[in-house]
């Protein structure tokens, strides 16, 4: 894990709430694994206080790239940051998407979850996963067509993509969670999910995976203050041996799988 | 002074010898392995652990912080391993680490914070004990115990009366006479005190008209509270003769020595850890180069020196 202080390369509104932002870190981005994610805030003491939890969305080379969404004043400051600002970066956190080789990737995406299911698929695509009849599928969603994201590049990466918007405005009229309930009753192939997305969409698709008997692993999010499992401010409720009890969302996980998730907290 | 010679920041509070004033802040330093990633943690003064209560705490449900005009409010509700796991996992870590521990201690009842107290005692790596009587965020014991200066003696009684390690009191600043409690602290046998705990505090989304925290209610930290704490410590330091350590809002050398300047022997350092891991080694750093470009020795002289 590092912490450092990075000039911001290049920053980018891809619309009116979300931003793509890059910085350069050799140290960071050859550390980093799909589903982790970093605590960034503009430089020194400036407001926001607190770091936010960002999913790496892309590594390439030394680059290191984020989507940010503008859900408060915290990321509508980050957003409003220039290219040479000072970036306050602490990561790479957390535990990341554990990858079984054998079986068919499934990615799952509503919304902004599409930023760190590109690393992943990504780094699916470098690895070789894409073997004749097991290519990676990408399960994409969102209100409209605004929130599909990184679609050129999820392709470029070599995965099939089937897509939903629920005004119908890109893909089929419907949830994402639709098309991948269509998919898995038609396939055969062992599969494996692996999602991230609003909590309503996580727990259909755990719900579907139960159903099916797949593994899945879904990417959480919750607020935090540290990112480094001191703070204890990102529970999430999780069974244990014990009885239900709280896991930290920053170390534990923000990937888990999904049996280990106590959906209806 | 020579200004190549490096000033002596070492401190000694209730007999323990710490290289420097600045301490870690219960509860924003989880069980110091946690940051061990992001520097040396041999070079702070004193570690102070989370609260540990006698059986594991699993907290409030969530969510449980959010960020306000220059603070945080939090909601944890002091989930933690509980002591026998305390000892069994975390302890060696910190033992082995060569500067002093200090183990934060809770309770819901009298009898608990004995029982953890009288647990904790005699162990080795456990320099001294901080007792938590002013925790907002759960439902019995902590704020409740710390509010009242007669609740309060009798929990530091009950603590003294169990261990011989040196014992810090934790104190709230929700209380109208902060001297009042302080002395009944010192008069119980409390050989220091720290303060101030969070400041309960609220937040509300005005969307969904519901609190913005699990639990209602929060305890608010960070620069926001760095006036109020000051004033409380400065006040706490004239009420009584057992050394102080400060703490509320710390970032920056120049905040730590307000600190100082007013009386306090040491401060802590808490919501700083959370934005810069190494919060605690850039104040160290800057104390340094406080005394040095001022031609000052000693931290010593630093301690209490407020002008009328």
């Amino acid at each position: 894990m590092f912490f450092q202080e990075l000039p911001l390369k290049k920053i980018e509104m891809m619309g009116p709430e979300v931003c793509r932002l890059g910085f350069a870190s050799r140290e960071i981005a050859g550390k980093a694994r799909p589903g982790q994610f970093l605590m960034i805030k503009p430089q020194a003491w400036a407001e926001p206080l607190l770091p936010r939890p960002i999913s790496i969305h892309r590594v390439q080379g030394g680059m290191v790239e984020l989507l940010v969404r503008v859900v408060g004043e915290g990321t509508r400051r980050i957003s409003s940051m220039r290219p040479g600002e000072i970036l306050e970066v602490k990561g790479p956190l957390g535990r990341g998407f554990q990858v079984d080789p054998q079986k068919v990737p499934l990615l799952v995406a509503g919304g902004m979850g599409a930023a760190p299911l590109l690393f992943l698929a990504e780094k699916l695509s470098r690895s070789g996963a894409r073997k004749k009849n097991r290519a990676p599928v990408l399960f994409i969603g969102g209100r409209t067509k605004k929130e599909i994201l990184a679609l050129k590049e999820f392709r470029q990466a070599g995965l099939k993509v089937l897509a939903a918007t629920e005004d119908g405005s890109f893909g089929e009229r419907g949830l994402v969670t639709d098309r991948l309930r269509d998919y898995l009753e038609a396939q055969s192939a062992e599969s494996a999910l692996y999602a991230c997305g609003p909590v309503g969409m996580l727990k259909a698709v755990a719900a579907l995976a139960l159903k099916e008997g797949l593994p899945c692993q879904v990417s959480l999010e919750e607020r935090m203050a540290c990112g480094m499992g001191a703070c204890l401010g990102c529970a999430v409720a999780r069974k244990q041996e014990e009885g239900p009890g709280y896991a930290k969302v920053c170390q534990d996980g923000p990937v888990f799988e999904a049996g280990e998730i106590v959906w209806d907290e | 002074m020579n200004r190549l010679t490096k000033p002596d920041l070492s401190v000694t509070i209730a007999g323990i010898r710490m290289k420097n004033p600045v301490l870690t802040a219960s509860g924003t330093f989880g069980y110091g392995r946690e940051y061990a990633p992001y520097f040396d943690l041999q070079e702070i003064g004193a570690l102070v652990t989370k609260g540990i209560s006698l059986k594991p705490m699993a907290g409030n449900p969530p969510p449980r912080i959010c960020e306000t005009p220059s603070g945080m409010l939090n909601a944890i509700g002091l989930q933690n391993v509980g002591v026998e796991a305390f000892l069994r996992d975390k302890l060696p870590y910190l033992a082995e680490l060569g500067i002093p521990v200090i183990v934060n201690v809770l309770g819901h009842s009298l009898k608990e914070y004995a029982e953890v107290a009288s647990r904790l005692d005699g162990q080795r790596g456990i320099a001294a004990l901080e007792i938590n009587i002013s925790c907002p965020n759960v439902a019995q014991g902590g704020l409740a115990f710390g509010a009242d200066p007669r609740l309060a003696a009798r929990v530091v009684s009950r603590v003294r009366a169990v261990t011989r390690l040196p014992l810090i009191t934790k104190l709230t600043p929700q209380v109208s006479d902060i001297g009042c409690i302080a002395r009944a602290a010192e008069e119980a046998g409390s050989d220091a005190l720290s303060l101030i705990n969070t400041i309960p505090g609220m937040a509300v989304d005005i969307h969904t008209r519901r609190s913005r925290l699990g639990r209602i209610n929060g305890g608010l930290s960070g620069p926001a509270i760095k006036p109020v704490a000051l004033r409380l410590v400065y006040q706490a330091v004239q009420a009584v003769s057992i050394p102080v350590i400060g703490l509320g809002g710390i970032r920056t050398a120049e905040d730590a020595l307000e600190f100082l300047i007013v009386g306090a022997r040491a401060v802590q350092v808490g919501t700083a850890n959370f934005i810069r891991p190494r919060a605690c080694l850039e104040i160290i750093q800057g104390l340094r180069n406080f005394l040095m470009s001022r031609g000052i020795n000693r931290i010593e002289n630093v301690i209490g020196t407020i002008r009328p």
